[in-house]
């Protein structure tokens, strides 16, 4: 049962979120998010967690900052946003500082630069694996196909972002607002 | 100083462009941190690109380490804090509307409609980053295995990023 009534304390959201920032190796933040907060702690539902990741994902910015942010707001408001946003980026990126000091400082020496190719390599199928999990469900659509296809185009050809929203964006808008006026056949 | 400046404007207008997240910018970040302003080599961006998804934390955390090179630790903050501030903003002041458009078919549309940018956007992002890791049979095999792994298992990412690092080791370090 949701305890979207109970007033979640300041303390609960910073320790559970700084929790959150440090598990989450190998990405996948949100997950860890939904994870923690939805299904462990039960502070907000199902649904309410897909609503906020709804809006994160249309808004600009990093998505589990935002995720943080919105939830953070959810339950204590202002404080509640601060709280949240400084308790998941504060101990990473300390950590992350920590190793990249060593990352520049060994960058060139052989063996590092050959386990580095390896995390490389690697890196690259993360990516892609996560894209295509994404990805997947528009490929059937054959408008959201062409979308894809030509915003990938675009982006790797440098056209500028902004362009690219600016013409692309109320476009595919447009086709699903009037897809959705549309009586369904059948 | 004028780093920290640039490094203010090139994050700040990234955090705004990056619609569905900050892998979406990874092309223009590539552009602005390597080629125009020289702030780390190729193979850096590579590396700081690799370790921000494995290490713990938000992956965007990259730009901390960008702006380190660029300036050191006021460098990192400055970055951080330009990357992530404007979407944080944003994200507080649309969390109080959101509520109130639930049912609307605009916003229905408006999430359908971004949806396959935001994808399109991302696999360019991956063809950046493959173009500066994959150069042979070697990265190419350990990219499409990890890929083929992870869409059809639940390994755990990290546990697939160690190892290509190790078998990088044994398989590269030696010729």
């Amino acid at each position: 049962m949701p305890q979207t009534g109970r007033k979640i304390s300041l303390f609960e959201i910073a320790s559970t979120f700084a929790l959150v920032g440090m598990i989450s190796f190998g990405g996948n933040l949100v997950g860890y998010i939904q994870q923690i907060i939805v299904r462990k702690k039960e502070w907000l539902s199902e649904d309410e967690f897909l609503e906020g990741v709804e809006l994160c994902q249309i808004l600009p910015g990093p998505n589990a900052i935002k995720l943080a942010v919105y939830l953070g707001r959810h339950f204590r408001g202002k404080m509640g946003a601060s709280v949240a946003f400084f308790s998941m980026v504060l101990p990473p990126a300390a950590l992350i500082l920590l190793i990249g000091a060593f990352y520049f400082q060994y960058s060139s020496l052989p063996f590092v630069s050959a386990i580095f190719i390896g995390i490389g390599g690697a890196v690259v199928g993360l990516t892609l694996a996560s894209t295509i999990q994404l990805g997947y469900k528009h490929f059937s659509n054959l408008i959201d196909l062409a979308v894809i296809l030509i915003v990938f185009l675009a982006s790797s050809f440098q056209v500028p972002l902004l362009m690219i929203f600016a013409l692309v964006g109320p476009i595919s808008i447009g086709l699903h607002l009037l897809k959705s006026k549309t009586p369904k056949k059948g | 100083m004028k780093t920290l400046l640039d490094l203010c404007t090139v994050f700040g207008l990234l955090s705004l462009l990056a619609v569905g997240g900050g892998n979406t910018v990874i092309p223009q970040m590539y552009h602005d941190s390597v080629v125009q302003y020289h702030w780390l080599s190729e193979q850096q961006f590579l590396g700081t690109y690799s370790l921000s998804r494995a290490a713990p934390g938000p992956s965007m955390l990259m730009v901390t380490l960008i702006g380190y090179r660029a300036a050191g630790f006021a460098g990192a903050a400055v970055a951080t804090m330009a990357m992530f501030l404007p979407a944080c903003f944003l994200t507080y002041f649309a969390g109080k509307a959101w509520d109130r458009f639930s049912q609307s078919p605009w916003r229905v549309a408006i999430e359908h409609g971004l949806a396959p940018i935001t994808v399109g956007l991302m696999l360019s992002s991956v063809w950046v980053v493959a173009k500066a890791a994959i150069f042979g049979v070697f990265t190419l095999t350990v990219a499409v295995l990890v890929t083929i792994i992870l869409l059809r298992s639940r390994v755990n990412p990290i546990l697939l990023v160690l190892a290509a690092g190790l078998a990088g080791w044994v398989f590269r370090a030696y010729p």
